[in-house]
């Protein structure tokens, strides 16, 4: 019980508290926001949505966000979620774009500009507009109208200009940058080539999946032992304030409050924020990507099942599964799923 | 005697209620996997999206948007999957009920969150003899599908 109301409190703490809201402003056709708290409604003109918060849109469903100075176009058939993670030491909005197309367009830089991130790469944004698709198979392309965005993955970086754009496959660094030929930006035939190259070699997509799913479960991992570290010593802290106000008076308890423990709470709050954004990222991505494979691929192969691409296809993805269930999944609570 | 023999009317009495309880729920089992069958043998996929649930459970995986659920009942269609309307098996949905779809926390989660009192798991076979799982409910004139798994061999 305790254990539950001490994660239910810094799951709020991590859920919100730094965020900017992103205000609805317009909204058309099919579109649904699952709430951080687990429960899904229709996307409402005038709401405000925070960390946690994930839109889905259907076929034809539109929905146009307002965030401090960014204007967030979500495209249709698009999974988007605000979320959030620590950066030198300060929480920094993330705009995470799983499964479809967002263009972002930013009315001034302040310098706190939210990172972008998709199933396999974050963003840098330094510039003013920018669209980025996520494709079924977990590629993600960039397209920058004006402005600069740095893309990063797997340690390497690409920095693009305006009309520039750049490919990212799911489990690998960033391709080569390319001139876009705006007449002929089409998402839907962009992405219908992703499912005809993850047909084509449906192992190698999962195994882009599996590569990224360790990359999150590692950083997931990590942060959790520093969040483990820093929760012990804070605890312990917290224990010897008590101990100080009975030795030596409550005015001394506040002091060591003030110096020993006050320091601690930010940065195990950072950690434990952290540690959760690579667990949703792993989670997001399983869920939307991974399953959106799934289907594909059945649905492929539902009149021919002992084909031996669907064959191979599964006996990937159940070590996907297994690598997600072990490492990611049963670090989550059920208001996640 | 009198004692003994209204004691036995009312064991008659619960008895007869209770078989006919049972026959009304074999009844209606029989009527909602007939359905189901007829929607996808007469290749409505179409129908069968609008009363799938979202998100829906297909095998193990969790389909969160509706359009994929589509897809798959689109691709059921097109393959010529049919399915033999008569019931190899009807239980109701229980504690232990989502170990049918898998054993991830992700199927256990949704047979928490998602389906409701009252639903139905149903076994179905195909016109090849191959096995699936229709997890379906029905309340009041409408009904909803939470999930389908296979087909796969028996």
């Amino acid at each position: 019980m305790k254990r539950t109301l001490s994660i239910s409190i810094l799951l709020l703490a991590a859920a919100g508290l730094f965020a900017a809201p992103a205000k609805v402003v317009d909204t058309d056709g099919q579109a649904t926001v699952r709430l951080a708290s687990g429960k899904t409604e229709n996307v409402a003109l005038g709401r405000s949505y925070t960390t946690g918060d994930s839109i889905r849109t259907g076929k034809n469903g539109m929905v146009e966000l307002s965030q401090a100075g960014l204007t967030i176009r979500v495209g249709p058939s698009t999974v988007f979620t605000l979320l959030e993670k620590e950066l030198d030491g300060k929480p920094k909005g993330v705009l995470a774009v799983t499964l479809g197309s967002v263009k972002m367009k930013y009315d001034r830089l302040t310098g706190a500009e939210p990172l972008v991130q998709s199933a396999g790469c974050v963003a840098g944004v330094r510039g003013t507009e920018l669209t980025v698709w996520a494709g079924s198979d977990g590629a993600t392309r960039f397209i920058v109208d004006s402005g600069l965005v740095s893309v990063e993955a797997y340690g390497k970086s690409v920095d693009l200009g305006p009309d520039e754009a750049v490919e990212v496959l799911n489990g690998q660094p960033p391709g080569d940058k390319f001139i876009v030929q705006r007449g002929l930006l089409d998402h839907a035939k962009w992405d219908q080539g992703r499912i005809e190259a993850l047909l084509a070699d449906p192992v190698a997509g999962v195994e882009g999946l599996r590569d990224r799913l360790a990359y999150y479960a590692d950083s997931a991992a990590a942060f959790r032992a520093d969040y483990a570290t820093f929760k012990a010593r804070l605890d312990a802290e917290r224990l010897q304030v008590k101990a100080v106000e009975k030795e030596k008076g409550l005015e001394a308890a506040q002091a060591y409050e003030r110096d020993k423990v006050a320091t601690l709470i930010t940065p195990t709050q950072n950690l434990f924020l952290n540690a959760r954004y690579f667990l949703l990222a792993g989670f997001s991505m399983r869920r939307f990507v991974g399953s959106r494979m799934y289907v594909l691929l059945k649905n492929t192969h539902l009149d021919d099942p002992e084909n031996p691409a669907w064959v191979g296809f599964l006996g990937h993805y159940t070590g996907f599964l297994e690598q997600y269930e072990s490492q990611i999944a049963k670090y989550l609570v059920d208001a996640d799923f | 005697m009198k004692q003994t023999l209204s004691r036995v009317a009312i064991a008659l009495a619960i008895v007869l209620l209770s078989a006919s309880c049972t026959t009304l729920q074999r009844m209606s089992d029989e009527r909602g996997a007939a359905w189901v069958a007829q929607a996808l043998n007469e290749g409505n996929a179409a129908l069968l999206s609008a009363i799938s649930s979202s998100p829906f459970l297909l095998d193990g995986e969790t389909i969160a948007l509706p359009a994929d659920t589509a897809a798959f009942w689109d691709a059921m269609v097109k393959a010529g999957v049919k399915l033999d309307p008569e019931l190899s098996r009807a239980v109701e949905t229980g504690a232990d009920s989502w170990r049918e779809f898998g054993s991830s926390r992700d199927v256990k989660v949704f047979f928490e969150k998602y389906v409701t009192e009252g639903a139905r798991l149903f076994e179905l076979q195909t016109a090849n003899g191959r096995r699936v799982l229709v997890l379906y409910r029905a309340s009041w004139g409408s009904r909803q599908l939470y999930g389908f798994k296979g087909p796969s061999t028996p």
